[in-house]
């Protein structure tokens, strides 16, 4: 019983850190994005779709939920990546309320074993039972979810030390100075948009499987609010910022039982507290190079 | 190689640049002076595709590029090292530079210059690893000088490179402009330093109001007596 509680709370956290690493990497191009929940839901709905009604395997519906969530993005980041700061903010949070209205109406279903199947409206959408139906059991998916976040955290901290990581941080520091440096801002910002659409999409995919039931009201404001705040808590500095942030909300505050009733007001209080002293978050730009530094030492050292 | 004709830019219904037209020749120092508010970095801004011009013709290389997008203008070869806004603090230095030469391409290529920015900067070699936030207004002013040799410009545009420099650093990058000139890049130069602008450049154009009120032989143009009342007051003969 116990062990079932920590895989779900484990699970849990591998899940949020995609999103949270999905902001993140806005966050690095210096927008804010108050719309990544909504390209979890789609994934979602997605992966759900094709697992459920169409009765695709297991890892072509998170391909499948993944890769509609980098086109959703595609289709968000048109039009929005010209705007700047405040705009742009206000534009993401639109598409993912508009998003989260069509999931309200939206119904498709098919007969399944004499059963209907399929998103309902409102009412959310059920049965959602591929990974059981392959007698996956929690623990294995728990290292499903970490084997993907691990690919996916690779992947970032591959980003970084590459020429598109710096470009991606250039523009967050200061666009026009990047745009002068010869580079396409827009085009730029368009692909971090993508990638962060497909990294939101792969935790929504995961999610939908482990829940097995999704609906409309999940996906709300306040999913794509904390997916913010990890990256702001944990640090901007490195990928591994916004986990900490995840780890620290879901696995620390959840866990303290004498605060349970009382989380969003320290969680919140913890993100005003940061702003203010340290606005770029615990591993900031600052500690990541004074960490590098310090590993370059010991590697000499030991050398 | 770079030639304005009859620039304007507005920003609504304030006229910043009214009718500017200057030119720049292949290997020269020119120099653009004025006071605050004067319409040089307007004008800087509109060669770069910064600013849109509101009327007139900017050409390079025999080439239209007024309406053009930055990036787009930067690879044909103009690059400007702004005002204020100079390097990308979060960063290291050598990734400044190596960001500066994203569009020269081939990796061998880029170390070769990078090796040769050095000898040029040799403050900069030993603080390679270190973030662009740990530089000094100074040596953050010389980083982005060797960012902007980084891109193989055949334009470099400095705006005011001195402003809000220590006399020394200043002097410091006053002394390597003749000498990124002599490596073959064609300078422009808007300054308010007027002495020293026109101690290194070749030729100088003096704008006022959105306008060129004057223009010449920088040796010409230090003795003229509107330039000597005007902005070099009691400077002269200290």
């Amino acid at each position: 019983m116990d062990d079932i509680y920590l895989v779900t709370v484990v699970s849990n956290i591998g899940m949020i850190s995609f999103i949270a690493l999905s902001a993140y990497l806005l966050l690095v191009v210096g927008e804010i994005s108050f719309g990544q929940q909504a390209f979890f839901a789609v994934s979602a709905y997605g992966s759900g779709i094709a697992t459920a009604m169409w009765g695709w395997p297991i890892w072509l519906g998170l391909l499948w939920g993944a890769l509609l969530a980098g086109a959703a993005a595609l289709v968000v980041a048109i039009p929005t990546v010209r705007l700047r700061g405040l705009y742009f903010s206000v534009a993401t949070l639109a598409f993912a309320e508009m998003v989260r209205l069509i999931f309200e109406i939206f119904t498709y279903q098919v007969e399944i074993d004499g059963e209907l199947v399929g998103p309902d409206g409102s009412d959310g959408f059920r049965d959602i039972r591929a990974i059981y139906d392959s007698n996956v059991s929690a623990f294995e998916y728990m290292l499903i979810i970490y084997g993907l976040l691990a690919v996916v955290l690779i992947g970032f901290l591959i980003l970084e030390r590459s020429r598109l990581g710096a470009i991606f941080r250039m523009i967050g520091e200061d666009p026009m100075l990047t745009e002068m440096q010869g580079l396409n801002v827009t085009v730029y910002k368009i692909l971090a948009v993508v990638m962060a659409g497909v990294v939101a999409g792969i935790g929504g995919a995961l999610y939908a499987h482990l829940a097995t039931y999704v609906e409309p009201k999940i996906f709300n404001v306040m999913l794509g609010v904390h997916a913010l705040a990890y990256g702001l808590i944990g640090g901007l500095g490195t990928a591994f910022g916004p986990l900490i942030g995840v780890a620290i909300d879901i696995g620390l505050l959840e866990s303290i039982r004498a605060i349970s009733g009382y989380r969003m007001i320290v969680f919140g209080g913890l993100v005003a507290l940061l702003l203010i002293v340290r606005p770029r978050g615990l591993l900031d730009e600052a500690a990541v190079h004074w960490l590098r530094g310090r590993w370059r030492e010991l590697r000499r050292a030991t050398h | 190689m770079l030639e304005i004709r009859d620039l304007h830019v507005s920003y609504g219904k304030v006229r910043a640049v009214q009718g500017v037209s200057l030119e720049v020749g292949e290997g020269e120092i020119v120099t653009l002076i004025g006071a605050n508010g004067a319409g040089k970095s307007s004008t800087m801004h509109a060669v770069c595709g910064i600013e849109q011009p509101s009327g007139g013709q900017i050409r390079f290389l025999g080439q239209a590029i007024a309406r053009m997008p930055p990036h787009r203008i930067m690879r044909r070869g103009i690059v400007q090292v702004p005002e204020g806004r100079l390097i990308f603090g979060g960063l290291t230095v050598a990734q400044n530079l190596l960001l500066g030469a994203h569009n020269v391409g081939g990796r061998a290529r880029t170390e070769a210059d990078i090796q040769r920015v050095l000898e040029l900067f040799p403050m900069l070699r030993d603080r390679l690893d270190k973030p662009g936030a740990a530089l000094s207004g100074g040596q953050a002013q010389l980083l982005a000088l060797a960012r902007g040799l980084m891109a193989r410009p055949k334009l470099l545009i400095l705006d005011e490179p001195s402003l809000g420099l220590a006399p020394i650093a200043a002097r410091d990058v006053f002394a390597l402009i003749p000498r990124l000139r002599d490596a073959g890049v064609t300078i422009l130069l808007v300054e308010q330093n007027v002495r020293q602008a026109l101690a290194i450049a070749d030729r100088g154009y003096v704008l006022e109001s959105g306008r060129i009120i004057l223009d010449g032989g920088a040796a010409e143009l230090a003795e003229h007596e509107l330039l000597v009342s005007a902005y070099l007051g009691l400077q002269r003969g200290e």
